[in-house]
């Protein structure tokens, strides 16, 4: 009996210790609303982008009952604004979604590098991109999570019932690669005046001046890139890009495959055109597939149109190209050695295989090789054909993925209204594409690299 | 010691609004000096809030703009951002397009404005207040919402203007996407929708004006125009200058609608000096850059103002 009490003290004593070791802390964690599915989210229930900052957070202090996290759901408009904010205030959160960030936090040393956390197991399991993507200095900041983005600048989404009624054939599978002249051949096909009273009906696609990705992947058809391969310098005028400007113009002026106005739109310009079935294509991969899902549920498009995803249509001399692009959690430098510890350890649990794949509900392709083996995104079925298919066309399609902005370590956000410009002036053709191109460079030239 | 004399000057109490008649010399009642002290504690909230939220903050972005702001540092730097401003194009091209934006929106404003409170004037009572509070709706009404409505009705493809062409057989514009379109397109909106608040003012001002003054004009064989240029104008002179400084400074800083709707394209087109600011600040994080463009446009709307107050400051008595 007195020997039971005395292991029951022991057992207390010890327990009492480790809890004594660990003190109470609080992390702040801030990221945009996620619209994710999570294991405790009722049968049918729409998230509206808190769910999944709750559901880590209360997941979190399960395993660390001495860590209070403070989620903080931070809106995607006004983000950088916000985080900018607290940094100058010296208030920053523990942990931050990559979203606005700037290569200069970690210059000024305001950021933890994650490089004493990784595991062997973990620099082999994230996309070697997704990983390079918080390399500053030799040093690695981000947590990868999600790898590419809505598919925006890599893929494409083409209506498969405006392409029966045209009668163009899918580009042909595994991958639906395709060229530039089959292209231009189905875009003649589905630019269709139902009518015929003279007026364009359905287009074959649409361009819009400030959807920068998507215009950015139609200027590297022909081999043409913003940067040179250094990164020092923008090379967008080179003959390439001013040749891909110039079809694009053509493609709306010329052929009339595009409609006018592009100039004043943005990416919801093109997605708008694709639901309401005014544009046989727009942009996007699976995530773009589950909008249709959300705006048909928010009674935003008037009816379900069925898709299949297809790369942007590429030159044979210059190959495919897609956007490379992922995101993930920064974590801010710390005083505290145990702090370091935890927020490293949030960090971390977010981005960890089980975690991870729960961005599938979003229709996301994740930063881990090993979660993405296992995604099978059945949940957009309604408005595709064969989703095993879809999701490998976009994979094979991101395979093809380069850095569309030049090094992730260099900050070119003082050139891309710039581009913006030219673009505007491209599309209302108030500038030829090489004076429009050139004048970019310039601009872009002078703004990031002071010549 | 011989008590002080209350200070009498002008604004002291009897001649403000709230004046409860004329004092003589040391008829001051001695609560009259503890009332002074209430007077002060009742305006400490505003005045605390004011020095928190308005006079540090101002005094502040005077002393960043003469600094390199960095997250971990600051550096004096003296007038290198001021340099930097000064040989911005785009900032040189904002001004140019705030000044045109705001000359245009509060002269169209203003002449708006008057017409329809000289038109309101003979009307009823109910009538009156029947269309003052429709034209102060959108006055209360978000101005991102306003933007978001006229985003739409701009839209290229879908906008309730272009169906409006189409269906008057002409061919359909990019508004918000040409260069020559896109800030008219805006100053067009911000003329349509605002000027509430300037309407009640003025209608205010118009039922001020003694009617002895319509009646000798007329007698005098004065027309409606002449007693509108010759009468009315003149004796609504204060509220106007009023109307058109706050007009002019609120204008100046117009942000909202270039954010919503045009971002300050095409081409930097509707690029305003408010949203350079915005950009320097929280897209390209250089804060003492920011502030320094503030100042300069602090310095421009003093500088406007001063001229409109001596241009149109002049005493009305009747």
């Amino acid at each position: 009996m007195r020997r039971s009490v005395l292991w029951i003290l022991a057992t207390l004593f010890a327990t009492s210790s480790i809890a004594l070791a660990q003190p109470q802390i609080e992390l702040t964690w801030w990221i945009n609303p996620w619209r994710i599915v999570t294991p405790n989210l009722a049968e049918g229930q729409s998230p509206t982008g808190e769910e999944y900052a709750q559901y880590m957070s209360e997941q979190f202090m399960a395993l660390h009952p001495n860590v209070t996290v403070s989620y903080e759901l931070v809106p995607n408009a006004g983000f950088g604004e916000k985080v900018t904010t607290a940094i100058f205030a010296g208030n920053p959160p523990d942990v931050l979604k990559d979203l606005d960030w700037n290569p200069d936090w970690a210059r000024e040393g305001l950021l933890e590098p994650i490089d004493p956390y990784l595991t062997d197991a973990d620099r082999a399991d994230f996309l070697d991109y997704a990983l390079a993507k918080g390399e500053i200095d030799g040093q690695h900041y981000i947590w990868p999570w999600n790898n590419s983005n809505n598919g925006m600048g890599s893929t494409m989404l083409l209506n498969t019932a405006l392409f029966e009624e045209a009668g163009v054939e899918l580009p042909a599978l595994p991958d639906r690669s395709w060229t530039i002249d089959e292209f231009m051949a189905a875009a003649e096909a589905l630019t269709m005046d139902r009518d015929g009273d003279g007026t364009t009906d359905v287009y074959a696609l649409t361009f819009a001046a400030r959807d920068t990705e998507n215009m950015l992947a139609w200027l590297f058809r022909f081999g043409g890139r913003l940067m040179n391969e250094d990164g020092t310098e923008f090379v967008l005028n080179s003959p390439e890009g001013v040749r891909a400007l110039q079809f694009i113009v053509d493609l709306i002026y010329e052929h009339g495959y595009a409609p006018t106005g592009g100039e004043a739109l943005d990416v919801y310009g093109t997605i708008e055109n694709l639901h309401n079935a005014r544009a046989a294509m727009g942009y996007g991969g699976i995530y773009e597939i589950g909008r249709i899902d959300r705006y048909l549920n928010e009674g935003r498009m008037p009816d379900p149109i069925n898709v299949a995803i297809a790369p942007f249509p590429h030159d044979p001399t210059a190959g495919p190209v897609a956007y490379e692009t992922s995101g993930g959690f920064l974590v801010f430098k710390q005083d505290d050695d145990y702090r370091r510890e935890m927020a490293m350890e949030l960090a971390r649990f977010l981005t960890e295989k089980d975690n991870i794949k729960l961005l599938e509900s979003l229709l996301y392709i994740t930063a881990r090789r090993s979660a993405n083996a296992e995604l099978t995104f059945t949940n957009v079925a309604e408005y595709t054909d064969d989703v095993p298919t879809e999701v490998a066309v976009y994979q094979a399609a991101i395979d093809h993925g380069i850095p569309y902005f030049g090094p992730s370590d260099l900050d070119i956000s003082a050139a891309m209204e710039h581009f913006t410009a030219a673009m505007e002036a491209a599309l209302s053709r108030s500038k030829t594409p090489q004076h429009a191109l050139d004048d970019f460079v310039a601009a872009a030239n002078a703004a990031v690299f002071g010549r | 010691m011989r008590p002080r004399a209350p200070r009498r000057g002008r604004g002291s109490l009897g001649s403000g609004p709230l004046g409860s008649g004329p004092l003589s010399p040391g008829s001051r009642p001695s609560g009259a000096r503890t009332g002074g002290w209430w007077g002060l504690v009742f305006v400490a909230p505003q005045t605390l809030l004011f020095i928190a939220f308005f006079l540090i903050p101002v005094v502040i972005a005077f002393a960043l703009a003469f600094m390199e702001v960095r997250p971990t540092r600051m550096t004096w730097i003296g007038l290198e951002n001021f340099e930097t401003v000064l040989h911005d194009d785009l900032f040189r091209r904002a001004l140019v397009n705030t000044t045109v934006f705001t000359a245009v929106v509060v002269t169209f404003w203003l002449a708006k404005a008057v017409l329809i409170a000289y038109l309101l004037d003979p009307m009823s009572h109910a009538l009156q207040t029947f269309f003052k509070s429709a034209f102060y709706l959108p006055a209360v009404t978000s101005g991102v919402i306003i933007s978001l409505v006229w985003l739409w009705i701009y839209h290229p493809n879908f906008g309730l203007l272009n169906g409006l062409m189409v269906f008057l057989g002409r061919d359909p514009v990019a508004w918000l996407g040409n260069t020559s379109t896109a800030l008219p397109a805006l100053m067009a909106m911000q003329v349509i929708m605002g000027g509430g608040s300037s309407i009640v003012l003025l209608s205010a001002a118009l039922a001020r004006i003694p009617r002895d003054l319509y009646e000798v004009a007329i007698i005098d064989g004065a027309k409606r125009p002449t007693i509108f240029a010759k009468v009315i104008l003149p004796l609504i002179r204060p509220t106007l200058l009023y109307l058109v400084v706050t007009g002019t400074i609120n204008t100046f800083q117009v942000f909202e609608a270039v954010y919503v709707m045009t971002q300050g394209g095409p081409q930097f087109a509707t690029t305003t000096v408010v949203f350079r600011i915005y950009q320097e600040a929280f897209q390209r994080f250089d804060l003492g850059v920011a502030s320094a463009q503030a100042i300069v446009l602090f310095v421009i709307t003093v500088a406007l103002a001063a001229i409109q107050f001596r241009v149109l400051g002049q005493n009305v008595e009747y």
